[in-house]
């Protein structure tokens, strides 16, 4: 025979399963931050609109350092916003600048960062001098 | 002496026999009545019950584990803590200027690959 009282009341019962429930989800948040970032993409995981955007270096995709390939990653997520001869400078530059020492692409930054930086005049200058330069 | 605890054994077993035989042979109301005293009485109990504890079965709760079932969810929540923590310190994403990849980083080389100045006259 079992009593009445030796039973939990649905309170505690609801206690509990609150107090598992929490944990589980607690959990549930802490592990996928363990897979999802240490997880490589495969080119035929990547998304269609990565996949256009990265489209000239699809076959040294597999071969490129998992945190260059991070960092394609984000750059691809800025090429919908591009406007056409942007999307054009883009497509035929990526597979030089993926071909870039780590080093090399740091250094290409600083010298981008520099030059942004100098007055619009100076820049103007420097821009109509390599037009010369490549029209001769 | 030993003749004293026999006795004391049998007479504690006979008043455990008394009590369960008088359990089984309480009426409604009785039961009814112990049941709602039981049950406020663990409301009380609930309300006093720190948030962030560990019960144990006896309804007493502490601030560490103290049952091997408790000490292992802990310990898998605290791995899962530490593993999560140890991926986003070595995550790339999660690091500071020197990252090769960070905001800034991501914004200078859509820039240069942009631009109309070539490539070229940025790289060494």
């Amino acid at each position: 025979m079992t009593y009445p009282w030796k039973f939990s009341s649905i309170r505690e019962l609801l206690v509990i399963s609150m107090k598992r429930f929490f944990a589980a989800i607690l959990l549930a948040l802490a592990l996928p931050t363990a897979s999802v970032v240490a997880a490589p993409q495969s080119w035929n995981e990547l998304t269609a609109s990565q996949r256009i955007a990265l489209a000239p270096i699809a076959q040294q995709w597999g071969q490129l350092p998992e945190e260059q390939r991070q960092s394609l990653l984000a750059v691809s997520q800025h090429f919908r916003s591009l406007n056409s001869v942007e999307k054009q400078r883009f497509t035929s530059r990526l597979r030089a600048w993926s071909k870039l020492t780590p080093i090399q692409r740091q250094s290409a930054r600083a010298k981008y960062q520099a030059f942004s930086k100098v007055s619009k005049d100076t820049q103007e200058q420097v821009r109509k001098m390599v037009r010369e330069e490549r029209a001769k | 002496m030993n003749t004293d605890n026999q006795t004391s054994d049998l007479n504690q077993q006979k008043v455990a026999e008394h009590l369960t035989q008088a359990t089984q042979n309480l009426d409604r109301q009785t039961v009814s009545a112990l049941q709602q005293a039981r049950e406020r009485s663990i409301e009380k109990q609930l309300l006093h019950r720190p948030a962030l504890a560990f019960g144990s079965e006896h309804g007493n709760y502490h601030w560490l584990p103290h049952s091997p079932q408790q000490w292992f969810t802990l310990s898998i929540f605290a791995l899962a803590i530490l593993v999560g923590g140890i991926n986003y310190w070595h995550h790339p994403e999660s690091k500071g200027v020197s990252s090769p990849f960070n905001i800034a980083s991501v914004h200078l080389d859509i820039a240069i690959l942009t631009d109309d100045l070539p490539m070229e006259v940025f790289i060494d």
